[in-house]
């Protein structure tokens, strides 16, 4: 565990370090407030203020989060840098999940930053009912889809050396998991039972109950997996790309 | 200390190492040596554990490189190729990291830095980002990092390319200093450099092991005497005339020039022959402007055996070996 957090604290440094952290925090804090203000009036009750504020942030991580993770692991390929870190006494799996943790650390504070605005100027203008419990959950939901699509991002990145190519590859994989499988969900072409399914997959159907204040343990436990099976690949991917 | 076992490893159809076999004692100093492509870089990454071997086994240290690759990994320090570093980081920022990698404990990750930092001239330059640093101090930066957990065995990976006359003096003297400590293997394509610093040669052509000998030995298996170059003023086969009938004398190549002719002597059975040719130049009253010997460099060494096998056939394991398709075929 050691070793992980210092390639966590590495990475994370690393990103402190490059313009494209702030440049993505800066966009990030901007559309926070953009979607909040857009749904948000004084005096009126805040719940469906903050499931359009988090469903509509869920959309736009699909197109900002790869653009931090694209490096992530390419970057160590195209340089050269995983042959050093590769030949220290660390495994596979402590520099993937390392770097995973140093991203979603950096995650963690960008979102922190804008959503502690917000939630000041919602409990400051709301007497009645200001939702904080609501709040905290979709809180907890952004974090968790931020979790899972920075694990795919990550598997992204260990495919390649090229970061757009990452980058791509990320969007595309978590528009299938978001965008296609909204699409699917409310196709009237299928079965129940199919878009039932459908429905377990989509991210945004998963956050959108964390954003209407349920926690449920099947919806933790979606996150959890999904993020954890795409670690497992990243690993896997990095271990096949030295075998060739 | 490292020991290789019909190591190979293929790239699809490409045969980059073939069946590489050799010992390497502790506190042995080793270059490997070849031309670009020759599977230099391949071997150490297998050696590093990098690079899984398609077959055959690699030990390091007494510990086998995918089997044991962790505790291998800990023994080692390894410098690539191209020196590759986090340009975001600050020198000691990047050492204090490699430190922790493995996973030595605060104080001793502190002296262990000091130590490299003032060993590799790096105090200058250590709180320094690695983007802003010259070619040259982020080798001494790669080469700090490889040598800071005290590994057993080093290996360096072209460790003087693109350096000045200066700083690769700087390499060679550090190299010098680690002897004895540490078991080093450093490749290079270029001989002289290597030459001077290391106990042995492996000369790799073609991802095969040409030649394993001293400096010394592999010179002596090239060229069994020494040459005797001269200068003097006098019509060439003159000078072919005073010179063949001379005794052990193996062979004489004359070349005419501006009134000048140059000869290249060669002896037979290692003879002296420096004595013998100037006292019959003297005698015939020619005036002589050059004489000196030449020993064969690694130079010549490496061009002998890598270039025209065929003429060395006897030292070359295989000659054939120069092609992939003749190697396919074999096989």
């Amino acid at each position: 565990m050691p070793l992980t957090l210092d390639i966590a604290r590495r990475e994370l440094m690393s990103f402190y370090r490059s313009p494209i952290a702030y440049v993505m925090a800066a966009a990030f804090a901007l559309l926070t407030c953009y979607f909040f203000f857009l749904a948000f009036e004084p005096g009126q009750p805040v719940s469906g203020v903050w499931q359009h504020t988090f469903g509509r942030l869920v959309q736009v991580m699909v197109f900002l989060l790869p653009a931090l993770s694209m490096r992530l692991i390419a970057e160590e390929f195209r340089s050269g840098t995983i042959e050093t870190l590769m030949t220290a006494p660390v495994t596979d799996t402590q520099v993937v999940v390392g770097k995973w943790l140093g991203a979603m650390g950096l995650y963690a504070t960008m979102l922190a930053l804008p959503l502690a605005a917000i939630a000041l100027v919602a409990f400051s203008h709301v007497t009645r009912d200001p939702g904080g419990g609501q709040f905290l959950a979709g809180a907890a939901g952004l974090l968790m889809v931020g979790g899972v699509f920075m694990a795919i991002g990550l598997f992204a990145s260990a495919m390649t050396q090229n970061q757009i190519v990452a980058w791509i590859l990320a969007v595309v994989m978590l528009s299938v998991v978001t965008f296609v499988t909204e699409y699917l969900y409310a196709a009237r072409w299928l079965s129940n039972e199919i878009r039932e399914v459908v429905g377990y997959v989509d991210v945004t159907q998963q956050a959108g109950a964390f954003a209407r204040g349920l926690i449920q343990p099947a919806g933790v436990a979606y996150f959890v997996t999904v993020a954890g099976l795409f670690l497992f690949c990243a690993v896997k991917a990095v271990e096949s790309r030295r075998w060739r | 200390m490292i020991q290789l076992e019909n190591l190979v490893k293929r790239f699809g159809p490409i045969v980059a190492v073939d069946d590489l076999s050799c010992t390497i004692e502790a506190g042995a100093v080793v270059g490997l040596v070849g031309p670009n492509g020759a599977g230099k870089t391949t071997t150490i990454r297998m050696i590093t554990g990098f690079l899984p071997p398609t077959a055959g086994s690699a030990t390091v240290a007494g510990y086998d490189v995918m089997q044991q690759s962790r505790e291998m990994r800990r023994r080692i320090g390894y410098m690539p190729e191209t020196t590759p570093l986090y340009p975001e980081m600050r020198v000691c920022e990047y050492l204090d990291f490699r430190g922790r990698l493995y996973r030595m404990p605060r104080r001793k990750r502190r002296q262990r830095m000091d130590f490299v930092i003032d060993r590799c001239g790096l105090a200058p330059v250590q709180r320094r980002v690695i983007s802003a640093l010259s070619r040259g101090n982020r080798q001494r930066v790669g080469l700090a990092a490889a040598l800071l957990h005290e590994p057993e065995v080093l290996m360096l990976d072209e460790p003087t390319a693109g350096l000045d006359p200066n700083q690769i003096r700087e390499v060679r003297q550090l190299i010098e200093e680690l002897r004895g400590r540490q078991t080093v293997l450093v490749s290079s394509h270029i001989l002289p450099e290597v030459e001077r610093t290391v106990d042995r040669v492996m000369v790799i052509g073609h991802g095969r092991l040409l030649a394993d000998d001293t400096v010394a030995g592999l010179r002596a298996k090239v060229d069994a005497g020494e040459e005797l170059l001269l200068e003097v003023a006098t019509d060439p086969a003159a000078l072919r005339r005073l010179l063949e009938p001379l005794p052990d004398v193996a062979s004489v190549d004359i070349k005419g020039r501006d009134g000048w002719a140059q000869a290249v002597v060669k002896a037979r059975n290692g003879t002296d022959l420096r004595p013998a040719v100037a006292s019959a130049v003297a005698g015939s009253g020619w005036t002589l402007r050059e004489m000196r010997s030449r020993h064969a460099t690694l130079e010549d060494v490496f061009r002998k055996i890598t270039v025209d096998t065929g003429t060395t056939a006897a030292n070359a394991p295989d000659a054939e070996s120069k092609t992939p398709q003749v190697k396919g075929a074999r096989q």
